[in-house]
């Protein structure tokens, strides 16, 4: 067995609001699962069960209150996320983390092929990494002539995959995404599913929250289920009936 | 001047920055101000003296290559800062290591040379207001072209294809390079100061609220602007803004400054989406 990319261990987040009163609300409580090197494990549950919580809290968007996240860097040392300083994790994401969220977030004026190319440009070499993002888009179904049109006019299917395609453009030892497919058609979803599978046997470490089975089915390792903020279930997909906790067949 | 990820050393650290306006407190230095009340008093003026406390002890790191972004309401310390920064101001306490290239020093200790040297040639500034950056009776290229000869330019020719490359990238019209900014409108001149500050590649550049009061036509053209320089030349920024939106596209890090103090520091998105302080959860939760 391979040691986990990144262990979680008795994860808490309590957000306090002060404006309301300094009114607790508990996301996460005593959260604990590892992840192994080129696996993927889904994330499942209801509305509110704190699934994007767990994933902001490994990406540091959201502060945990307790516990700790170890994460495996790519030269062996072990750096946990709940506590690394802030300019670590920067350089984390930069090169080994990646976080997808549900919607795109892009400059305005920027057109989709820059918005997918531009945060991996290093040292100047735009039009090679421009080339690799217009194929990516492609192969998306994003048609030549709407990648040099700015995101802002296009449908929640079509920018969900320009934000898939900015974080897979370059490979990353961990990826955190937010519901990858929930804007798109099946034909879409299985394009995007592929972009995932093909990261995923090139080593990448998926988690992901999912809601529908044929995207669990397709992708996942091992599932696990969150209710409330708690772990209520964990294991491969063949041991937990998934279908009772996301949307039923097609 | 390629971005240096893995610099241990910060360009810039500020130490506990005070910066008072005001008699001070009978029997104290005038940083002994409101120095009894260590956490936010609510306000920034001293019950005793009616001295205002513009900074007080502020302190941050800007590594190479980051931007880091000062987030607060108006009247909170952060332009008062940033003219410490570009020593308008000197500050009443603390210090400021600036470490570009081989030459760490207190910027709050050098001399009259040097203090020239570094507000010409190292460290820029774009201003909220364009008039306290550009001199509004020279024509836009010649303040640029001011700015050039103040950091040891010489050759006229130099300067002035430098202007104009400066100038067309802000999207200011060539044909108007030989007018007045006077004529200008507010946006124009704002794309004239940034023209003007960045022209000879600093080390460090300090925006003020480099946005507020643009349409936001001209508004996403000077962010574009900004992120197109600062990828191409890894120029390190520190950005002050009170528009979240505006910090959370150019900032890697942020500090939030109320009352002359920094209350919350972390990652921009952190600040953003699970902030900690009872402010920065008004200011984020008031956001449109």
């Amino acid at each position: 067995m391979q040691k986990p990319i990144l262990s979680v261990r008795h994860l808490y987040k309590t957000f306090t609001q002060h404006i309301l009163g300094d009114k607790r609300l508990a996301a996460l409580q005593d959260v604990f699962f590892d992840i192994e090197p080129g696996q993927c494990v889904a994330v499942i549950g209801g509305s509110g069960a704190g699934k994007s919580t767990l994933l902001k809290c490994i990406h540091r968007t959201c502060l945990p209150t307790s516990g700790s996240m170890e994460f495996r860097t790519a030269s062996g040392s072990l750096v946990d996320l709940a506590t690394a300083d802030d300019r670590k994790v920067l350089e984390l994401r930069r090169e080994e983390i990646r976080y997808v969220s549900q919607f795109l977030r892009a400059a305005p004026r920027v057109p989709a092929v820059d918005v997918v190319a531009m945060p991996h440009v290093v040292n100047g070499n735009l039009d090679s990494v421009r080339r690799d993002a217009s194929a990516m888009l492609t192969s998306l179904g994003i048609r030549p002539e709407l990648q040099t049109s700015y995101p802002a006019v296009f449908s929640g299917g079509e920018q969900q995959r320009v934000n898939v395609a900015r974080a897979l453009l370059r490979a990353r030892r961990l990826i955190l995404l937010d519901e990858p497919t929930s804007a798109l058609d099946a034909e879409n979803r299985d394009k995007v599913l592929d972009l995932l599978t093909q990261a995923r046997a090139g080593g990448s470490s998926i988690i992901a929250i999912m809601h529908d089975l044929p995207t669990l089915e397709r992708l996942a390792d091992r599932v696990l289920v969150l209710r409330d903020g708690e772990v209520l279930a964990m294991g491969s997909p063949a041991e937990i009936d998934v279908a009772e906790y996301v949307g039923g067949r097609e | 001047m390629l971005e240096n990820r893995e610099t241990e050393f910060p360009l810039l650290s500020v130490k506990e920055v005070t910066k008072t306006y005001g008699p001070g407190c009978p029997g104290r230095d005038t940083a002994g101000c409101l120095l009894a009340c260590d956490s936010d008093p609510g306000t920034n003026s001293c019950a005793a003296c009616g001295s205002i406390v513009a900074c007080r002890d502020v302190s941050l790191d800007i590594y190479p290559g980051e931007t880091v972004g000062i987030l607060g309401e108006s009247g909170s310390g952060k332009s008062t800062l940033l003219r410490c920064l570009y020593l308008d101001e000197t500050p009443t306490s603390g210090y400021a290591n600036f470490n570009p290239v081989g030459e760490c020093r207190n910027l709050f200790s050098v001399d009259r040379a040097l203090r020239r040297h570094i507000r010409s040639s190292l460290v820029g500034i774009v201003y909220q207001e364009a008039r306290r950056g550009l001199n509004l009776l020279v024509t836009a290229g010649g303040n640029v072209a001011e700015r050039l000869l103040a950091a040891e330019w010489r050759s006229v020719s130099d300067i002035r294809g430098k202007a104009s490359d400066y100038l067309s990238r802000t999207e200011v019209p060539l044909d108007r390079m030989d007018d007045f900014p006077v004529y200008f409108s507010s946006g124009m001149q704002q794309r004239v100061q940034i023209a003007k500050a960045l022209s000879n590649s600093p080390d460090l550049v300090l925006l003020d609220e480099p946005t507020t009061g643009l349409d936001v036509s001209v508004q996403a053209g000077v962010l574009d602007l900004i992120r197109d320089i600062k990828r191409e030349y890894g120029i390190t920024i520190l950005v002050v803004s009170h528009d979240l939106p505006v910090i959370g596209m150019l900032a890697d890090r942020t500090i939030v400054m109320r009352h002359g103090r920094v209350i919350e520091a972390g990652l921009t998105d952190q600040i953003l989406e699970d902030p900690q302080h009872p402010y920065t959860q008004l200011l984020a939760s008031s956001a449109l």
